[in-house]
């Protein structure tokens, strides 16, 4: 739930029309508990954008003085209670009251530790609206790869999934809005059906935290906030415009979000967004039919009450993603072909029409969530949520009879609906401990239409799970323990012999974590955690039976596995003073029971040919790595950042390197922060070089081709700001892959077929259009 | 107060609606025939144009088509040696039933598809003899076998939509079979 804010009346002297900049005013106040209307000491508020946080007072009081005329913006922060933004028009001498309020007065659930300053030392990164904003036009996948310690896995250009400590898919959980993505992650070609534009914040938790929402968040926990009404009165909406010169890509997205003056506690939103693209380039050539389109919407409204609050959220995201043609191969000598050409065997001169072979994904979201506040101090959350995801694959290969080409039917057609409902107890027994406690169930009915390859099932799923939090006194050191078990019934429908059948698997399993944090000084922070996780084995790990076109190979999957059950054990190091911060985040994971794809020694004869065949198996395994993140504050104009990522898995009953982890990488930029004249705002200027070893730890007979060598990008970005009476408008160019390097990614499956996509100018613009006046509200008297 | 509730249910409802749906259930899938593309079975056909040699047959068969399994049946091509055979191809979807003759569809679409013959180690000259109007097709062709001896044929057929130029380069790959060809 959000931290509301409630900004009361201010006196206006009048409204003075002025030209040019008087920095002569005074903003003052006092920070106050909305429910206890004490004042909130030492609370930590921020002024107007490049000055630096100030604590209030004992009284909770503080003072701004020598401020503009115009637009303000206030950041409050307090530990138990968030941060937040608001704006505020500064017409004269002001005096405000912040009211904050928490629901229940704990910790977000997410937040190891908050509160200091703007860098993180915590298990928790983030991406905000700002830098959404500059990637506007941007897919989830890529974007999340800003984040240190993630990796991409793509196929081609339009097709990009996170990768975290080498772990992907079925290993990394997405939630969005509260409600865990379901739809066919398994695939390593089906990328998140998630808008990045309608967030406002992106995290990434690593590890096993978040036992609140699933048992098997391996990887760890992507969550994506879709922005909510605004606490203010009125009407806001944003405009967001993005273009792509590689591909002649735009984007366009916007928002209208509107609180009733009367109706305080009603907020709704709607947002949208549109992209389209053509096909994509190489430094050397145009790949033939690589554009897309998409088109999202989404739309929320809430009524919030101290006591009662409401809550509904509805998606829709589709997509019509082009498959670059030369990587539909109809068997392994048209593979050889495409990998031994020189140049891609497909090329074609610009355009934005999409053709064969091509996969259509469409996912839609509703839920409903209520807040209750039993008592004070006790919360109970009640969610509903219902998905319906829907693949579809459009192959090269049209059919051969004319009248069933003309229907233009995917060959294969996937569709999935998934029920969800949770209870949760969220309590603060002290304001130093607080309990969270659910149950939760869920019902996946999936079916397919065309070929076989994974056959139409249903699962059920019920779990209960309990999460304690304590911190001490002087919020030195924070103890989060949970625990979870769930119940999992899953029952594939599918033919074997003409006849159909229906065997039904049962798995159960508990899950646990602990994580110690710890901050024995300003400077230093520590954190360790220990965690169990297990997951069944997915649909496509036990009964895949088929030809992947696009891989050119036969998987095959196994009905006996049994749940893959692993340990891990992560730690964070944090070192901090006012020009550097440091982050190391070892971590490793020990599976009893690992499954993966196993090559087979002989290969599956078809009509077309040979293909290798691919079994799925279990092993042990052992996953370790090193995330480190540095940033150095050289002066209050040049900041200095750098972030590597070393991940290394071992298959340990066969005692060799697992395939597909991400090599070794180093980033590294300098954003030079230029002074502000006129009406420019904060106008930066970044340019940064990531170099990507090659990866060594392969096993060449399990490949068509050996891993591409290292390879070293540029990127640059220039950004500033306009502010104006309804908002600060930030527009901006990025250029990607600046040398137009001539490259190829181990994880990136076309690198087969082609090269990496060449330089690439992204133009962004973000409107804010806030038509807001602070109003005199007629709830709390002024001082 | 009431109209605010209503208005409140009305967006909450609003907001739990759906406008997609899947149409089919879980238990009930459709039986496992699919598009009706598939070529599960291929059989070349030997009949000696001096009508001495013994008409004989060579058939790869795919029952489950991309399927996980391999084929269960696959024959050796065993011809005479110095004989001149007409070959005729067919091609057959056994997942239907009664079988769909695939073969027929490529005849009618014989203006994107192409047999080729490699044969490597076994001497036998092999030439197609039907043309599409254009080009020649390969649903017949001729094979001249010269002297005994053993080595492999690969039959491709080559789906070449609007790309047919009468070689073995463009379009995909819709069969590729190597048979065991023994001349004796």
């Amino acid at each position: 739930m959000r931290f509301q804010i409630i900004i009361l009346a201010l006196l206006f002297i009048g409204w003075h029309p002025s030209h040019g900049q008087e920095c002569t005013y005074t903003l003052k106040g006092t920070i106050k508990d909305t429910q206890s209307q004490l004042p909130l000491p030492f609370a930590s508020i921020q002024c107007c954008v490049t000055g630096t946080p100030v604590l209030a007072d004992i009284n909770g009081n503080f003072r701004f003085d020598s401020l503009c005329k115009g637009w303000q913006t206030l950041v409050v922060h307090q530990l138990g209670y968030g941060a937040d933004t608001f704006h505020i028009e500064l017409q004269s001498d002001t005096i405000i009251q912040v009211y904050i309020e928490s629901h229940a007065q704990m910790l977000d659930e997410f937040k190891v530790s908050e509160d200091h300053n703007d860098h993180e030392i915590a298990s928790k990164q983030e991406i905000k609206e700002e830098m959404i904003a500059q990637y506007t036009g941007v897919d989830l996948g890529t974007l999340v790869s800003q984040l240190s310690g993630v990796q991409t896995l793509q196929t081609g250009n339009n097709v990009t999934k996170p990768v975290i400590r080498g772990m992907h898919s079925n290993r990394l959980i997405i939630l969005i809005g509260g409600v865990r993505m379901e739809g066919q992650q398994w695939g390593s070609e089906h990328a998140p059906e998630i808008d990045p534009m309608n967030a406002e914040e992106i995290a990434l938790i690593k590890g096993a935290g978040s036992l609140c929402y699933a048992p098997d968040a391996i990887a760890g926990l992507l969550l994506v906030e879709p922005a909510t009404p605004q606490s203010e009165p009125g009407l806001q909406a944003n405009m967001m415009l993005g273009g792509n010169s590689n591909g002649r890509a735009g984007t366009v997205s916007g928002s209208i979000a509107y609180r009733h003056p009367l109706l305080k506690k009603l907020g709704m939103r709607i947002q949208g967004t549109l992209r389209r693209g053509g096909n994509v380039h190489t430094p050397d050539h145009m790949l033939r039919n690589t554009g897309m389109k998409e088109h999202n919407f989404s739309a929320s409204a809430s009524w919030n009450d101290r006591i009662f609050s409401i809550d509904g959220f509805y998606s829709q995201f589709n997509t019509q993603i082009g498959i670059y043609s030369g990587s539909h191969t109809g068997n392994l000598t048209d593979l050889s072909k495409a990998i031994n050409s020189p140049v891609p065997l497909e090329t074609a001169d610009f355009t934005y029409a999409i053709n064969r072979p091509y996969q259509i994904a469409e996912h839609e979201i509703s839920r409903i969530r209520t807040v209750i506040q039993m008592k004070k101090d006790h919360l109970l959350i009640l969610q509903y949520d219902r998905q319906y995801n829907k693949r579809g694959e459009y192959d090269k290969h049209i059919p051969r009879n004319d009248s069933l080409a003309a229907l233009n039917l995917p060959e294969v057609q996937l569709e999935l609906t998934t029920h969800h409902a949770s209870v949760r107890w969220e309590a603060a027994f002290t304001p130093q401990f607080t309990m969270e406690s659910g149950v939760a169930g869920q019902s996946i009915g999936n079916t397919y239409e065309g070929k076989f390859f994974i056959p139409n099932y249903r699962r059920y799923q019920t779990g209960a799970f309990t999460v304690f939090r304590y911190q001490t006194k002087d919020e030195t050191t924070r103890l989060e323990a949970g625990m979870r078990y769930d119940f999992i019934r899953q029952t594939p429908y599918m033919f074997q012999g003409g006849e159909l059948i229906s065997p039904t698997a049962n798995y159960q399993g508990m899950a646990a974590q602990i994580q110690l944090t710890h901050r024995p000084s300003a400077y230093w922070s520590l954190s360790g955690e220990l965690a169990t996780t297990w997951r069944p084995p997915a649909i496509n790990e036990l009964f895949s039976d088929g030809l992947h076109h696009s891989a050119a190979s036969v998987e095959i999957g196994n009905a006996s596995l049994q749940p893959e059950r692993s340990f891990n054990m992560a730690m964070i190091v944090g070192y901090q003073n006012k020009i550097f911060t440091a982050t190391i985040e070892p971590y490793c994971n020990w599976f009893a029971n690992y499954l993966y794809l196993s090559p087979d020694s002989l290969p599956t004869l078809t009509i077309r040919g040979a293909f290798p065949t691919f079994k799925y198996r279990e092993t042990k395994a052992l996953y370790y790595c090193v995330d480190a993140r540095f940033n150095l504050l050289i002066a209050k104009w040049l900041d200095l950042r750098a972030d590597l990522s070393v991940v290394r898995a071992f298959n340990l009953n066969e005692m060799e390197h697992i395939q597909m982890i991400p090599s070794d990488r180093v980033r590294t930029f300098a954003q030079f922060n230029l002074p502000v004249r006129w009406v420019v705002k904060s106008p930066f200027v970044r340019i940064g070089g990531m170099y990507v070893f090659e990866q060594k730890r392969v096993r060449d007979a399990v490949d068509f081709l050996p891993p591409p060598p290292g390879y070293f990008l540029m990127e640059a970005q220039a950004d500033l700001g306009f502010q104006t009476k309804t908002g600060v408008i930030r527009t901006g160019v990025r250029v990607t892959n600046l040398l137009n390097t001539r490259y190829r990614d181990y994880m990136n499956r076309f690198r087969y077929f082609t090269n990496e996509i060449g330089r690439a100018v992204h133009l962004y613009i973000h409107v804010p259009l806030n038509n807001l006046n602070i109003q005199k509200s007629n709830q709390k008297p002024t001082t | 107060m009431k109209t605010k509730h209503l208005m409140i249910s009305g967006l909450m409802i609003a907001s739990i609606s759906s406008c997609k749906k899947d149409d089919d259930l879980p238990q009930i899938p459709q039986p496992t025939i699919n598009e009706g593309e598939v070529i599960t079975t291929m059989t070349l056909t030997f009949t000696d144009q001096a009508a001495v040699q013994p008409t004989v047959t060579a058939t790869f068969r795919d029952p489950d088509g991309e399927g996980g399994n391999g084929p269960d049946v696959f024959d050796a091509i065993r011809l005479a040696p110095g004989t001149t055979y007409n070959v005729s191809i067919l091609l057959l979807n056994e997942t239907e039933s009664p079988a769909d003759t695939i073969s027929n569809e490529i005849l009618e679409e014989d203006d994107e598809h192409l047999f080729c013959f490699t044969a490597s180690g076994a001497d036998v000259t092999i030439t197609r003899t039907d043309t599409d109007g254009t080009y020649e097709v390969g649903l017949a062709s001729q094979w001249v076998t010269g002297m005994a001896g053993n080595g492999t044929v690969t039959v491709v057929l080559k789906h070449q939509p609007g790309v047919k130029d009468g070689t073995c380069a463009p379009g995909d790959t819709d069969i590729e079979v190597e048979f065991v060809t023994e001349i004796q």
